[in-house]
């Protein structure tokens, strides 16, 4: 969202020194050789880790990839090995920077970002988990409302009554608008037909 | 068909009232969604991709193209006004735009953003308009060896030359590249990486991906990073230009247009580059007195050059999309995957076979161009009202739009299930810094670069020196070589009094 650019920004302004002439001078650690000992590199490693984990997984289901003998040149295990290599080398070249130190105390972002915000993400989750639960029962409109809400929420909105209304004619408004407009075929849910019926129109 | 005549039709079609609807539509949509920080044109274009269904091709085009305009003109009002730009090409201007906001002079900035936007956009257009045929003169020569070669050279760019790291612009583009492997294998009818799950035979959705990353993804490291508090919208004022102001833009204007298209039109896609380079050339070529002001005051020439050149170069970027079906950035891969709902495959061909739309279409950037400045400049206070829309709300309305756009491709929760969980990666991306555009552009080109290839090899008869012995392809691939090594051993060398890992 805008944060991304807005570091890479900050990273420019440090690579090419015109911009910020007195930064790198002001933060030597920046350009250090090894990086500050608050960092830990477990982070770092878990991603590595992960990527190699993919590849392993990509490598076994390219094995199990049915060939038919008439493609034996280029059949479809081909690309599937390549790329399962591929991520298995990246995941290695990964794990291997960091053990020698991780990238993550390089960026900027990572280094004065505020705490964990716990509060904030487990309302979000818990709203992308309420929409999961809620949208093949009770439709997307209701699902979504509850969604909204909790977002917001996550989010510092502690206005629950605006939020809900706000919530109600933006998932309808949207609702009618992918499947009216767009002609999506989305199933009408309790609200929506409720709507329907208010205005006398047929289920789409 | 030569330009001239291409124009020609391309206008005769593009000025209907239906077109023109499509068109002001499209760039409306898109200088808002330029603005709202959050959302991009890849993302709107990926949610409105079931227009395909509704919309002839040609109408749909011009939408998209207005929306993807009108995100670049978008992007610089909330970069001056907000100082956290809104896409990538913009970061530039939010350095010199914002100390101008801060200094009373937002006005002037964004003008200078907007008219410098419409120069870039119709010096790009002509571009487009002039070069495209004669890239599809060349495109008609290749073969499918050429092609692949060419898609690894994208490849390279897209992820290994621009950002900070060639190891994690890699990463996701394998991450990519495996998602786009996912499902029935074309030519074999083989299931492929699909675990045994048989909701996943019909492949992954790039719309899916791409809203998972975009929407959820950076959602959810918000909230994590989340900290309470409101941002400062600056005051707008006066948007008149004084003489000085024009005369101080008129050069970084055409100066970025130069510089941002040829970026754009080259595999090395991407908007920073060309940003970056017109900054530091009006820098340097500024007078002495407009020196003092940038980093200071904000100087106008720091604004007009650098979001010219992104302008530029956006337009640039539909070049070889166009001509070789080849996408350099990931709203030219959506565009790409709307082409193929429609069953066009973009490339040298769509000029012979879909000339009327292809002409149309080019068409339609001047016209887009034209209704752009005209929203931009004198409404550009409402724009401004769009940034005051609360983050808590803003969010949750972002993630209502990616829950219906997933949710209505097929009505499943297993789809909903992989967004989420598409969106926890893209969170860690976020976190671990790591690009997120190459996976789109993976998905999109590596199921058409293994295709490539697989001709290319059954007419060598499973010969894979065919890739080194053509001389063209020889070439493109030394080039890939070059673009992945070069900046690596150009970097190292100056960065020898301070060595450090990468």
């Amino acid at each position: 969202m805008t944060t991304p650019v807005e570091r890479k920004s900050k990273q420019r302004g440090q690579r090419y020194k015109p911009a910020r002439p007195a930064r790198k001078a002001q933060q030597p650690e920046v350009i250090a050789a090894t990086p500050p000992t608050r960092f830990s590199i477990l982070p770092d490693l878990w991603v590595g880790l992960f990527v190699l984990v993919l590849g392993g997984v990509a490598l076994w289901q390219a094995g199990s990839i049915p060939v038919s003998p008439i493609y034996a040149q280029v059949g479809p295990r081909a690309v599937p090995y390549g790329v399962a290599a591929g991520l298995l080398l990246l995941g290695g070249g990964l794990t291997y920077v960091a053990l020698r130190g991780g990238w993550s105390w390089t960026l900027e972002e990572v280094q004065d970002a505020p705490p964990t915000n716990w509060k904030a993400l487990s309302l979000l989750v818990a709203g992308l988990l309420a929409n999961l639960a809620l949208i093949g029962a009770y439709g997307f409109s209701a699902a979504a409302s509850v969604q909204f809400v909790l977002v917001a929420a996550a989010f510092g909105s502690r206005r629950l009554v605006r939020d809900m209304a706000l919530a109600l004619v933006l998932t309808l408004a949207v609702w009618f608008g992918f499947v009216e407009l767009l002609g999506v075929n989305i199933g009408a849910g309790v609200l929506e037909a409720m709507v329907l019926r208010a205005v006398g129109w047929e289920m789409p | 068909m030569d330009p001239i005549a291409g124009l020609q039709l391309g206008f005769s079609h593009a000025l209907t009232a239906t077109n023109l609807g499509w068109a002001l539509l499209g760039c409306f949509l898109g200088t808002a969604v330029g603005v709202l920080p959050g959302i991009g044109p890849a993302l709107t274009i990926a949610l409105l991709l079931p227009v395909t269904f509704q919309v002839e091709a040609t109408g749909a085009f011009i939408l998209f193209c207005g929306i993807f305009y009108g995100a670049m003109y978008g992007g610089s009002t909330t970069s001056i006004l907000l100082n956290t730009p809104g896409e990538s090409g913009s970061i530039i201007t939010a350095l010199e735009g914002a100390k101008m906001a801060r200094s009373g002079r937002a006005g002037p900035a964004l003008a200078t953003a907007a008219i410098g936007s419409f120069i870039a956009g119709t010096i790009g257009t002509l571009g487009i308009s002039f070069l495209g045929p004669i890239v599809v003169e060349l495109a008609l020569k290749l073969g499918p060896a050429e092609y692949f070669s060419l898609m690894l050279l994208c490849f390279v760019t897209v992820s290994a030359v621009l950002g900070g790291s060639a190891l994690r612009g890699l990463t996701s583009l394998f991450l990519g590249l495996l998602l786009g492997l996912i499902g029935i294998d074309l030519q074999t009818g083989q299931p492929r990486m699909t675990l045994g799950v048989p909701e996943l035979l019909d492949g992954v959705n790039v719309v899916l991906v791409a809203v998972a990353l975009f929407a959820v993804g950076e959602t959810l490291f918000l909230a994590w990073r989340h900290v309470e508090g409101s941002r400062q919208v600056r005051a707008v004022g006066r948007i008149m230009m004084s003489r000085a102001d024009w005369r101080r833009s008129l050069g970084p204007w055409f100066r970025g247009s130069l510089l941002g298209f040829p970026f754009g039109v080259m595999p090395a896609g991407g908007t920073e580059m060309p940003t970056m380079l017109s900054y530091y050339t009006e820098r340097k070529l500024a007078p002495p007195e407009a020196q003092q002001e940038f980093g200071t005051t904000g100087a106008i020439e720091g604004v007009a050059g650098p979001e010219a050149a992104n302008n530029a170069a956006a337009a640039g970027v539909l070049v070889p999309m166009l001509t070789l079906g080849l996408p350099t950035s990931a709203t030219a891969a959506i565009m790409l995957s709307a082409f193929q709902s429609y069953g066009i495959n973009p490339g040298p061909l769509l000029f012979e076979q879909q000339g009327a739309l292809v002409w149309t279409l080019i068409a339609s950037l001047y016209v887009a161009n034209v209704m752009l400045v005209v929203l931009n400049l004198p409404l550009v206070g409402l724009w401004a009202r769009i940034l005051k829309i609360p983050q808590p709300q803003l969010y949750a309305g972002i993630l209502v739009f990616a829950t219906i756009g997933t949710y209505g491709i097929s009505n499943s929760v297993t789809d909903l299930v992989l967004l989420y969980g598409i969106g926890v990666i893209g969170m860690f991306m976020r976190r671990f810094d790591f690009p997120t555009a190459p996976v789109v552009i993976g998905m999109i080109l590596g199921p058409m670069a293994e295709q490539a290839m697989r001709q290319a090899l059954t007419i060598s008869q499973g010969d894979w020196t065919t890739f080194v012995t053509r001389p063209v392809s020889l070439a493109i691939l030394l080039l890939a070589v070059a673009a992945l090594a070069v900046p690596r051993i150009y970097g190292a060398w100056m960065r020898r009094p301070v060595p450090g890992p990468g």
